[in-house]
């Protein structure tokens, strides 16, 4: 569902406006993240979609009705909620804090029982464990994760979420992210996200708005903010090492080349065999995969010339670090480094051969980006 | 006779039953923080001993004043000591028990041992670490204890006049006893007065020797 | 021994005093307990910001005033007998049900009320499944401590001739009859024992297993 926000105000105090006019449309099935600094209005932006504030003018409509002709009880139990893990209630299990809404909306008991199992399983939390435990049973990424669960538990079809990993230690942060990300994957849901952690905000958002005094800065796709800064305000707020943060947007799947020439080996190959190969490519180092295309290591002609001919080509293969399509090119750019080696391997989750991504590609992505900085 | 000409001929017997009655509560006050510290920071050492002796001194507070002074006037009559000041005084450390030994072992356990080490490594003495550490912190949890004995003291002191231990119960029960109205006000009016007094003159005590520190966290 | 036959002798008398005093007891208590939850709620909505803060303070004062005062203050206006002594003790058993449920109440955390209210709980919603069963244990903690003084001052307001156990200690002491003193101090004690660990064991039972700690 799409939500449009027109010329909408809202002043805590007159002509003390902590949201100015603000004109943005949330697309349908995206994750769009809200960030500035604190009081740029990002959170009153977010809590006036489900009307815990009220704003002072403007119009605000979801799917082409206004919100003022939805009754705001109503209107909160068809938007999923997601705060800080403090949010959760003491004094109900897991279980009963996530069938709050259910609940109130009046499913029947054995549909809010799979619903609720199902939800565990998404946020990876076994049902059997966790359902009759208490919040203060749990670790806070946990109780996250119960919070995330409970938001998604009336099936909305919008998810707004405030702040919701801030209070969460940064490892574990990390893998709350992660998680979400697969989960959002799977439900594509509308979500607002409102956070003034920028690392999370290019991680996790589709599109980012970026918000200062009450006004939009830069609205756009995450990948673009991160390219084209509209402005020093939002350079600022980018710092220092954009550049290397825009690897996180990028997949493996997105820069590699695939195909390739490589040596192949079925158990029986010779060391001679392998050196021809390379000396015809003009090359220093091959690849070796087996006849059903399984990555097995990578020889180096240096090596190979010290050799006998008619060794095996086994007794010379060696291993190397892989990565796949869907990891990012931070990810790549760490595994590169630490090998030393000028390119990777891309593998799928078979561990076939699917091509290789060069140091050299990453090296003109951030260069690409470095470049826009200066224009 | 009105209330407040009856206040101005008996300024001298208010002024004195005040003082008696005051005095019960600043005998028996000592006494319990003798007594009750020490109880206080033996039992924290263990969580299951410390349950069982708050829970004791929780069922002491339990029985009502007037059956207290019933037992000790009983009890105490072959030693001579059954009326008067004594029991009054007896009863209060008896109530005050759970107050004080409770605090204390908050007090105590709020202290983290971390910190503890800390001091040490830093090369203070234990003298050093009890005065500098220890006690400016663990002191104004004991002291709101302490309060919280002290105002009940005050309504045990007026039920004590009721076995002799004189104290502003006697405008209470005597004026009850010759329906004399103003007496019972004026009995009513202090008592409370001196409750609702002690308990802020004690809260003010009380904030004045918490630490700084310990404040800003407390009024986040 | 001189005790058990005073008991025994009078054990019509001492069971009428039991009966009188439990009723006193169950009348003025109860009440105060309806009364008081009634007050904190409604002190603490929104919009009542202030009247709760005055009301806390105003209990957390009067929980320094000695009960004899307030049953000295209730015949100056009512005179002697079990009514007076049943509104005065409604009254002072009336405090630390409203401290207790109050402050419990205003404690309930600003963004757990904000989640209930972002889940689409109506404010009565919010109320009845999150504020109350959150202040539970506070509350019940000063509905039991409620009930001991309450007992405790029931047997002091037979010197307003409200009758029950008092009536008994009290005659012991005027006519220094030491059997007849413990005769009244043992049931009185014993009520005010039991009912603590009674209500004790509630506390326990209706205290949800998330807000042990």
């Amino acid at each position: 569902m799409s939500i449009e926000f027109k010329n909408v105000v809202k002043e805590y105090e007159v002509g003390l406006r902590a949201v100015d006019n603000l004109n943005i449309s949330f697309e349908d099935k995206k994750l769009t993240i809200l960030i500035g600094p604190s009081g740029c209005g990002k959170t009153t932006s977010l809590k006036m979609i489900n009307r815990l504030i009220e704003k002072t003018s403007g119009e605000i409509i979801v799917d082409g009705t206004s919100l003022d002709e939805i009754d705001p009880i109503r209107l909160r139990r068809s938007i999923g909620y997601v705060i800080q893990e403090i949010g959760l209630f003491p004094h109900m299990t897991v279980f009963d804090n996530i069938a709050v809404t259910p609940r109130l909306m009046k499913w029947d008991e054995s549909r809010i029982k799979k619903h609720v199992c199902d939800l565990l399983d998404l946020v990876n939390l076994e049902p059997s464990d966790y359902s009759e435990k208490f919040p203060a049973q749990l670790s806070g990424g946990q109780r996250q994760r119960v919070g995330v669960a409970r938001g998604l538990a009336s099936d909305p079809k919008i998810v707004l979420m405030d702040e919701p990993f801030g209070a969460i230690d940064p490892i574990n942060r990390e893998k709350l992210q992660d998680g979400f990300l697969e989960i959002q994957s799977k439900i594509e849901k509308t979500i607002i996200f409102v956070t003034h952690d920028i690392r999370e905000a290019i991680k996790l958002g589709d599109k980012i708005a970026i918000l200062n005094n009450g006004k939009l800065v830069q609205y756009a796709d995450t990948m673009t903010v991160v390219q084209e800064p509209a402005n020093e305000f939002v350079e600022d707020l980018l710092g220092a090492d954009r550049a290397l943060k825009g690897l996180e947007l990028v997949r493996v799947r997105e820069t590699y080349i695939p195909g390739g020439k490589w040596i192949e080996d079925s158990g029986d190959c010779r060391v001679k065999k392998a050196k021809d190969f390379l000396i015809d490519e003009g090359r220093k180092f091959a690849y070796v995969v087996d006849g059903s295309k399984r990555l097995k290591g990578y020889v180096m002609l240096k090596q190979l010339n010290k050799a006998s001919d008619e060794e095996p080509l086994k007794k010379h293969l060696r291993s190397i670090e892989t990565i796949q399509p869907l990891s990012n090119l931070m990810e790549a750019m760490s595994l590169i480094m630490n090998t030393g080696l000028s390119s990777l391997p891309v593998v799928d989750d078979k561990d076939r051969l699917l091509g290789i991504l060069r140091f050299k590609d990453l090296v003109n992505l951030v260069g690409s980006y470095e470049s826009s900085d200066e224009e | 006779m009105g209330f407040f000409e009856y206040l101005a001929r008996n300024y001298d017997l208010v002024l004195i039953e005040l003082l008696n009655h005051i005095k019960i509560i600043a005998i028996a006050i000592p006494i319990a923080i003798g007594i009750g510290v020490p109880i206080g920071i033996i039992v924290s050492r263990n969580k299951k001993v410390s349950s069982i002796a708050l829970y004791g001194a929780g069922i002491l507070m339990t029985i009502p004043s007037l059956a207290l002074f019933g037992y000790m006037v009983v009890l105490l009559a072959p030693l001579k000591a059954g009326i008067g000041v004594t029991p009054a005084v007896i009863a209060l450390v008896i109530y005050s028990f759970l107050p004080v030994i409770r605090n204390t072992v908050v007090a105590v356990n709020s202290v983290d041992p971390r910190m503890i080490e800390a001091a040490k490594g830093m090369g203070m003495t234990n003298r050093q670490i009890l005065l500098r550490v220890r006690l400016p912190l663990t002191i104004p949890i004991i002291m709101a204890g302490v309060r919280n004995a002290a105002v009940m003291g005050v309504s045990v002191a007026t039920i004590a006049y009721l076995i002799g231990a004189r104290g502003l119960g006697y405008f209470i029960f005597s004026g009850l006893g010759r329906s004399n109205f103003n007496m019972v006000l004026l009995g009513a009016i202090i008592v409370s007065a001196l409750g609702i007094g002690m308990n802020y003159g004690l809260l003010a005590l009380e904030e004045a020797i918490t630490p700084k520190g310990l404040k800003i966290e407390r009024d986040k | 021994m001189e005790v058990l036959e005073y008991m025994v002798e009078n054990s019509g008398y001492i069971m009428e005093r039991f009966l009188e005093h439990i009723f006193i007891f169950l009348a003025s208590w109860s009440m105060a307990v309806v009364a008081g939850i009634a007050i904190a709620i409604f002190v603490t909505r929104p919009g009542h910001r202030k009247a709760g803060k005055l009301v806390l303070s105003i209990t957390g004062a009067t929980q320094a005033v000695p009960s004899i005062a307030v049953i000295a203050l209730v015949f100056l206006f009512m005179g002697i007998g079990a009514a007076p002594a049943v509104v005065a003790l409604f009254l002072y058993s009336l405090v630390p049900v409203v401290f207790n449920t109050a402050s419990g109440l205003m404690n309930v955390s600003m963004k757990m009320k904000e989640a209930a209210k972002g889940m689409g709980m109506t404010n009565r919603q919010i109320l009845w499944k999150v504020e109350m069963p959150v202040t539970v244990p506070t509350m019940l903690s000063g509905i039991r401590s409620s009930a001991t003084i309450n007992i405790g001052t029931a047997a002091i307001a037979a010197s307003i001739g409200a009758g029950g156990l008092g009536e008994i200690i009290f005659t012991g002491l005027r006519m220094t009859k030491g059997p007849m003193i413990i005769a009244g101090a043992i049931p009185v004690t014993f009520l005010a024992i039991a009912v603590d660990i009674i209500l004790g064991f509630s506390e326990k039972a209706l205290t949800s297993k998330g807000l042990r700690t």
